[in-house]
């Protein structure tokens, strides 16, 4: 008789602030670019109910799961209820920037029916809630494409208002293409002067493929200060 | 407006790699300066000065010889520079060089519009260039002696060995190397700027993507 030992995923320490800036500091202009993109979104496509986004980026490194952390914290300051899904079963990172521990998730629901929701779910504000990926397993890409998977994720849809779904890189693996093939919605995440253009581009003609409706491009790591050009937008043509 | 972004890009792109390029200017000052100082020979000039035209004694002077002297001093320039001469003080001082690098080393002007000749030698060592500058002066006033059968040319002044070097000019050098260093980072920092493929503005996002852009993120701390 084997004694099962029950884990949770519980805070380790409280100086994790710094990168949910969205959390830290409401009123900073980085937060204000948050409230943009969360209205943006919003409006991007009117004729669809979007419930479950993808965010994902064409290269390692791009500040993907910060900005999907930051979103889902503005999305729960205006009464959404969100939920993020850790869907990096590679490298996922995610419960790092919550700030949580990686022992029971989205893995252990999928593969075993002793854990429930509720002991995997954290919520680390009002409204927002998170589910990590737990332990890794060893074929991602086809978990992430099983109907186990679309069908937690229908499940889940009647909980949360919106749902938003952390991938790898969509170009390093096939991941991403497989989850957006069937989730509402994808935002595609570019860091400035790191990611360059032709990947961005190969990882839109890639989601494109799988018929993923790109809503559209977050443009993250913006230089600030002086002299800096890249706040300057064209109106009209 | 148009213009207006030009100008504030091509800021940005030099003030963004302003630290390479203070390097790089820091660098090249400091070596030229270290090249001019301790690793360049310096070369010192010493000139001895003639005059066209004896000195009268008690007579008036003429106009007519001081016409005749100044057409001289064109002749008497050329004659000066040429291989005849150096070739004389070679043999004269038993010099170890070809006739060509001694007449490299001599320099022959007419100090402006007068009959006064200037015979100006560069060497390495300021004495020798005293000692050749008076040699070529000397043998140049027997030659004129053979080759025009005059003896009308005279030494105003013996060349003394000089203090300071004409080159190399340390400050100079340093200014033209700070200079160029300036102008190759500017030219490298717009180079790697046009080499840079990295999505960098909205402006990028519109015209390569074609997708929305759903909000621009500044960068932060904790990134």
């Amino acid at each position: 008789m084997k004694k099962k030992k029950r884990k949770t995923n519980t805070h380790a320490t409280d100086n994790y602030l710094d990168k949910l800036i969205t959390s830290k500091n409401a009123k900073s202009p980085v937060s204000e670019a948050f409230r943009t993109i969360r209205t943006n979104i919003e409006f991007s496509d009117i004729d669809k109910d979007k419930k479950t986004l993808l965010t994902t980026s064409a290269t390692q490194g791009e500040g993907k799961s910060v900005v999907t952390a930051n979103l889902g914290v503005t999305m729960a300051m205006a009464g959404k209820r969100v939920l993020i899904l850790d869907a990096d079963l590679r490298n996922p990172t995610m419960h790092k920037i919550f700030n949580v521990r990686n022992n029971v998730g989205i893995t252990n629901l999928l593969l075993n029916g002793s854990i429930s929701l509720e002991e995997t779910l954290v919520s680390p504000r009002p409204n927002l809630y998170f589910l990590p990926c737990g332990p890794l397993p060893p074929n991602p890409a086809e978990l992430l494409g099983s109907k186990k998977m679309r069908d937690f994720i229908t499940s889940l849809e009647e909980h949360f208002d919106i749902i938003l779904v952390d991938a790898p890189p969509a170009l390093a693996v096939t991941d991403a293409s497989v989850l957006a093939s069937y989730l509402d919605g994808v935002i595609l995440i570019a860091a400035s002067g790191q990611a360059p253009l032709e990947q961005v581009v190969a990882a839109k003609e890639q989601l494109l493929k799988v018929k993923a409706n790109i809503l559209g491009v977050v443009l993250n790591k913006v230089p600030q200060g002086n002299g800096s050009y890249y706040y300057h937008y064209h109106y009209g043509q | 407006m148009e213009q207006e972004i030009e100008i504030r890009e091509i800021v940005a792109i030099v003030s963004k790699r302003w630290k390479a390029i203070l390097a790089l200017f820091i660098f090249a000052v400091a070596t030229s300066l270290v090249a001019s100082l301790y690793f360049i020979q310096p070369v010192y000039e010493s000139s001895a000065t003639l005059l066209v035209g004896k000195p009268t004694e008690g007579t008036q002077v003429v106009i007519q010889d001081v016409q005749l002297n100044r057409q001289l001093v064109k002749t008497y320039e050329e004659i000066a520079r040429s291989g005849v001469v150096a070739s004389a003080v070679i043999q004269d001082l038993n010099l170890d060089m070809s006739v060509n690098q001694l007449r490299g080393m001599i320099n022959v002007r007419q100090v402006s519009d007068t009959e006064i000749i200037s015979i100006s030698v560069s060497d390495n060592s300021p004495d020798r260039a005293a000692f050749l500058a008076n040699s070529v002066a000397n043998t140049f006033i027997t030659k004129v002696g053979t080759i025009m059968n005059l003896d009308n040319v005279s030494i105003i002044d013996e060349a003394e060995p000089s203090t300071s070097a004409v080159s190399p000019r340390p400050n100079l050098n340093a200014a033209i190397a700070g200079v160029l260093a300036i102008m190759l980072g500017v030219f490298m920092a717009f180079a790697l700027e046009y080499m840079d493929n990295t999505i960098k503005t909205p402006k990028d996002v519109e015209q390569n993507l074609e997708l929305p852009l759903l909000g621009t993120i500044p960068f932060f701390e904790g990134e």
